[in-house]
């Protein structure tokens, strides 16, 4: 949440003519909630639909651990797609909790990184690490 | 955007306290129509605002306003014997919402003919309402004559949908939302029944918002094919007011562009607004989210559950599910997945408890009851109230079955290793727990 107390009101946006003041929650009532931008959030992730994604296919294996990858910045089908750094093979999809990312590419953001752990059994898995830059 | 578009938002203004738990102080902030001037004013849509308050908060009102962008306010009615003043306890609507809407019952609204006929001839496009705590009547009268797009969200008010017809003709778009208890009880929870009643006889358009499930788009000329739009999901904060962003930025884009396209960008706004309560932080997403190209936020996958096929949806509880011990955060959980209308299975309750003196017979028979019940569904949720072997045994089999299982640990208590690693959730997060329900289920 942002900007608390029962006081007065004190969610006023940027500049003056507000009551912003210092809590406990998020520091400045001005912005972020004390939680920092997101875009600049470094993230580790498990990807899905590792199975039906490119690399896979072609290879009938996953990529090994240590491989570069990188987000791409547009939608594959419906989704935000994570391939190989070097031969842009698609390895799977980010959660669709992370479309958020969508946006952060929008405000220049990119994301890169590494693969951290991949598996074929049960069924193929990829984790990556991902860090931000602009 | 277009230069034309000027909306109006027509409803009280209230003061809400949001109590957040955890020593945390509660938060206070504008209410009401509030909500959806926000959404305005991060898109930089020209808007007016049409209030009733009680007459202390005035002031601010309209300072706050015009630091928000409203090009002007004004005060169509004066509310007396109530301080609008709303209480939340229950922010992420992870379930039931529990507002408190103090002194109700003594609230009071003297009208103002001439302000309300100044506003609605202040050169609009649009005038969305939100009913409620004013004669909402006055309105519809005084825009009767007119040519204005009229857009009216009935999730709390009026209780009888066919005070509709007072505006005597159509409304561009009735809105309302699954949770809504004119949708649940006059509508039996049916989009068909809504939309064969208000389609065509009182509005040209209805939007059934349905919470996480994403929403419907229904037309008149085209009732079976209603447009479906996602719901995106992020890390809820709250829930307040989200619905009613929707309802301001669709309006907004309806006339740049096509509705499955506004629609789709509204979609994504209010998952925005749910994020934060800072004013700058939601702008900030708002405009990033207008930089995805049309093309792109139409297809962007997110959740679409449209509320009457998610009682198809059986979910598995594993859990220690006896009278014997302190089930509250299972009931709680179940509470959520009703309010959502999710099928939730309880085999302990269906099939029988064992009995601690059972013989071998009965306990095959409950075993194997047990087992089939978790056959007729796609997703376990379990819930770790203790270190019970079947529970986690019933974890175990969900993932060796390929169900989607979800793990809810209100105490924090799963440290092993498979526990942790093999489900596709374990939370001890409510809110969190929902969202995966309905990722999962879709």
């Amino acid at each position: 949440m942002g900007s608390t107390g029962t006081g007065r009101f004190s969610d006023y946006s940027n500049s003056s003519g507000g009551s912003e003041k210092s809590t406990k929650m998020g520091g400045n009532a001005k912005s972020t909630g004390g939680a920092g931008n997101r875009c600049e959030k470094n993230l580790k992730v498990s990807l899905e639909e590792v199975a039906v994604c490119t690399y896979y296919s072609d290879h009938g294996d996953v990529p090994p651990v240590n491989t570069d990858v990188d987000v791409i910045s547009k939608l594959v089908g419906r989704r935000i797609g994570v391939q190989t750094s070097t031969v842009s093979e698609l390895i799977g999809y980010l959660p669709t909790e992370y479309n958020y990312l969508r946006q952060c590419m929008e405000q220049g953001y990119s994301y890169s990184g590494a693969v951290t752990s991949s598996s074929l059994k049960p069924i193929p898995r990829i984790s990556v690490s991902l860090k931000p830059a602009k | 955007m277009s230069s034309n578009t000027k909306i109006c938002l027509v409803g009280q203004v209230l003061v809400d306290v949001s109590f957040l738990g955890d020593n945390k102080e509660p938060k206070l902030r504008f209410g009401g129509i509030f909500h959806a001037a926000r959404a305005l004013w991060a898109m930089d849509c020209p808007y007016i605002l049409a209030y009733v308050a009680p007459e202390y908060m005035d002031k601010e009102i309209v300072k706050y306003a015009k630091h928000h962008g409203a090009v002007t306010t004004y005060k169509i009615g004066n509310v007396l014997g109530c301080p609008n003043v709303v209480t939340i306890s229950e922010l992420t609507e992870a379930g039931p919402q529990k507002y408190e809407f103090l002194l109700r019952d003594a609230q009071e609204c003297i009208m103002d003919f001439r302000i309300i006929e100044k506003a609605c001839k202040d050169n609009i496009s649009d005038v969305l309402i939100f009913p409620g705590g004013y004669e909402v009547d006055d309105v519809f009268d005084i825009l009767k004559p007119s040519q204005i797009d009229v857009h009216i969200d009935i999730n709390f008010q009026p209780e009888n949908p066919k005070d509709l017809a007072r505006l005597g003709r159509h409304f561009a778009t009735v809105i309302i939302s699954t949770s809504s208890k004119t949708f649940l009880h006059h509508y039996s929870g049916s989009s068909a029944n809504f939309c064969n009643d208000m389609l065509g006889k009182y509005c040209e358009t209805v939007l059934l918002k349905e919470n996480r499930g994403g929403a419907r788009f229904f037309q008149a000329l085209n009732p079976e094919l209603p447009l479906k739009i996602s719901a995106q999901v992020r890390n809820v904060q709250h829930s307040i007011g989200v619905g009613d962003c929707f309802n301001a930025i669709y309006i907004y884009f309806r006339h740049n562009m096509d509705e499955r396209t506004a629609l789709s960008y509204a979609s994504c706004v209010a998952a925005e607004y749910a994020c934060t309560t800072y004013p700058d932080d939601f702008k900030n997403a708002a405009q990033a989210t207008l930089k995805i190209p049309a093309d792109e936020i139409v297809k962007l996958k997110g959740v679409s559950l449209p509320w009457e096929d998610r009682p198809k949806c059986h979910i598995y509880i594993a859990a220690p599910d006896f009278d014997y011990i302190d089930r509250r955060p299972l009931e709680k959980v179940l509470k959520c997945l009703e309010y959502h209308n999710f099928t939730p299975r309880r085999p302990v309750i269906e099939n029988g408890l064992m009995g601690i003196d059972a013989d071998f017979d009965r306990k095959q028979m409950l075993c194997e009851a047990d087992v089939k019940l978790m056959d007729e569904c796609k997703i376990m949720l379990a819930v770790l109230l203790s270190d019970d072997p079947g529970t986690l045994i019933e974890i175990g089999m969900g993932v060796e079955r390929k169900m989607s299982v979800i793990v809810y640990d209100p105490y924090n208590r799963a440290t092993n290793l498979m526990l942790t690693q093999l489900p596709n959730l374990v939370s001890s997060d409510l809110d969190e727990i929902i969202t995966a329900v309905f990722k999962y289920a879709s």
